[in-house]
């Protein structure tokens, strides 16, 4: 798969925030559902989506 | 029960007002160029205009340099330009070097990072200082440059009118009222500038609605410079906190005011004193303390769209407001100054049209929008905008800590030279794509040890160190020769008034340079620069490169050198 470059990351990262924004904080939570349902299909491997299912739930309420 | 504030570590001189010989009211002298602001951009503009000879007015409404809070952190790029004022030493002496810092979600560091450094550079990264210790010593270079720079204290600017040939300043004095004529006006009066407000020009972008307190405090205490950030840190819960240190045990501490807390509230000492302290408590920090500063920021990324208004050159932040995180301020208002001043001095001196005054303001604004963009991401993750960034950051703070990937979020982007990649003066674009490495046209020197011979003598350096008033020629070969009819170059130019000067850059040791040859004794700067025997590199005075070529050409370099002195000359 290919990697992201830090510019890369810094950018999409803030298209997601202003996405978000723009969305509005109630649909939010529906937003990023909807947001890691079509990475989970693009990702392809369901081991990979299980493993970063697991590392986003550790700490979740530290 | 009261709180105890400190002074500042500083005492500043005062200084009177001066009304000159008056004719009609009006100053009896036209002046090439008044410059208006006394602040560090509008010192080292003086000064970059003194060092060509021309003879500066600089306008300060104060009696005083500055007091309080302000600019901390001197850029490496800032610090190359200060050293050819002939201000490095006070800077050197004074400033706290360092490299890097640290991040801390809580209390697990997340992001450790360094600033470039290594072997090849001549200054540190970053050195933090006061603005009055920065004023106070460009003002020492100021005063020696008596000869041609007249500072006028306690002179306010209360009306500004211009034609085609100049401008007329009303200026206000305790002393009396008088007016002032100049050919130029340099606009380097501050973020609330006077001149631009009473111009009708209007700053244009974004203003964040996120506050921090900025609080500087007397503390005793070891702990090495670099810069501290820690977020939701268990003193101030929901809270960003920044640490700087500064000479003479002033520290700097920021901190972000949370949505709902009333900032004239959050300001009182009685409400700041808690929660430095269990900051202090947090950082292991016993020594007793107190406060010497308090006040409050909110991040603006602003600019005007043109620094050129016909007779009148903004510079600093009276041309545009980048937020504080990543040090932008005062450094970008450094490198306005550095870019105006050779430009402004061979206008004046007739070397050059005045068109060369319009790339002054397309390469500065070209630099405000960078520098923007990145203090706006620096901005949105220090002070979030939208519930949006504030839950986002929470994710990559809490990811950090395990999550090697998401670090380069938490990076405070600090600012590094600027290259001015669309510069009109940016010559030979074909001949630059040959090279695989060294500076592209538009960007400026990277540093690199060499030997500097001038005449029969020997001396240490930096290529940096060769940066000159005038453009400069880096002819690259085996042993130092340069091809005869380079000679015939100078000698044309000479007769036509253009300044160059020819530094013969040799693989192998030279006993000699006329005027001056450099040894690149670390055998590092030659594959640096992509060069070869027969490379030329043309430089210009603010250390930017114009143009290179893999095998430089006389006549291509007069094209380049007339093309930004006269673009109609050669259209």
């Amino acid at each position: 798969m290919p990697e992201l470059q830090p510019a890369e990351l810094d950018a999409v990262y803030t298209s997601l925030c202003k996405t978000m924004t723009r969305v509005g904080e109630p649909a939010s939570p529906l937003f990023l559902a909807r947001f890691a349902l079509l990475a989970m299909e693009r990702i392809g491997d369901a081991a990979v989506i299980e493993a970063l299912i697991a590392a986003a739930a550790e700490d979740v309420h530290a | 029960m009261g709180i105890e504030f400190a002074s500042y570590p500083f005492v500043a001189t005062r200084f009177a007002a001066v009304v000159p010989p008056l004719t009609d009211g009006v100053d009896a002298k036209r002046r090439p160029v008044v410059v208006v602001g006394g602040g560090p951009v509008g010192m080292v503009t003086a000064l970059g205009l003194a060092n060509h000879g021309v003879p500066v007015v600089l306008i300060e409404a104060d009696d005083t340099v500055c007091f309080g809070s302000r600019a901390i952190c001197i850029s490496r790029r800032s610090l190359e330009i200060i050293e050819r004022l002939g201000a490095i030493e006070g800077f050197k002496r004074i400033g706290l070097p360092w490299t890097g810092g640290r991040s801390f979600y809580r209390d697990v560091e997340v992001l450790k990072f360094s600033m470039p450094q290594d072997e090849n550079q001549k200054h540190a990264p970053m050195v933090n200082l006061a603005q009055y210790h920065i004023e106070q010593i460009l003002l020492n270079q100021v005063e020696t440059r008596s000869d041609l720079i007249e500072v006028r204290w306690q002179t306010k600017v209360t009306a500004i009118e211009q034609d085609e040939l100049g401008a007329r300043l009303s200026l206000s004095t305790p002393d009396g009222t008088y007016q002032l004529d100049a050919d130029w006006i340099v606009a380097a009066d501050g973020g609330r500038s006077f001149i631009r407000e009473s111009m009708g020009l209007a700053l244009t972008g974004t203003s964040y609605e996120g506050r921090y307190v900025i609080v500087d405090i007397l503390l005793e205490s070891a702990r090495p410079a670099e810069r501290l950030a820690y977020f939701d840190p268990a003193c101030n819960r929901g809270s960003t906190v920044l640490v700087h240190k500064q000479p003479d045990n002033v520290w700097r501490i920021d901190y972000q005011l949370q949505d709902g807390e009333d900032p004239d509230e959050a300001v009182k000492p009685e409400n700041v004193m808690p929660r430095v302290e269990s900051l202090l408590a947090m950082m292991g920090e016993t020594s007793p303390w107190k406060p010497i500063w308090i006040t409050i920021y909110k991040a603006n990324a602003l600019t005007l769209e043109k620094y050129r208004h016909g007779r009148v050159l903004f510079a600093g932040d009276a041309a545009h407001l980048v937020p504080i995180f990543g040090v932008r301020g005062a450094n970008s208002g450094i490198d306005d100054a550095d870019n105006l001043a050779w430009k402004l001095a061979y206008v004046i001196k007739g070397l050059a049209a005045d068109e060369l005054l319009d790339s002054y303001s397309s390469e500065r604004v070209a630099a405000a929008h960078e520098n923007l963009s990145y203090g706006t991401k620096s901005t949105e993750f220090m002070a979030p905008p939208s519930f949006a960034f504030d839950l986002m950051r929470r994710a990559v703070l809490s990811l950090a800590v395990k999550h090697e990937s998401v670090r380069s979020l938490i990076n405070p982007r600090q600012t590094s030279a600027i290259a001015y990649t669309t510069s009109p003066h940016n010559a030979a674009r074909a001949q630059t794509a040959a090279f695989g490495a060294g500076p592209a046209p538009g960007a400026v020197l990277q540093e690199c040890p060499l030997t500097i011979v001038t005449d029969s003598t020997a001396v240490l350096g930096h290529i940096t160190d060769l940066v000159s008033r005038e453009f400069v020629l880096f002819v690259f070969s085996e042993f130092g020769v340069v091809q005869d009819d380079f000679e015939l170059l100078l000698e044309s130019l000479e007769s036509a008034g253009v300044p160059l000067q020819i530094v013969a850059i040799s693989r192998n040791p030279v006993t000699s340079g006329k005027p001056r040859a450099a040894f690149d004794h670390t055998s590092r700067l030659f594959p640096m620069y992509g060069a070869e025997s027969g490379t030329g590199y043309l430089v210009r005075p603010d250390g930017h490169v114009m143009a290179r070529w893999k095998n430089v050409r006389p006549d291509e370099v007069a094209e380049a050198i007339f093309q930004a002195l006269d673009p109609r000359s050669t259209q």
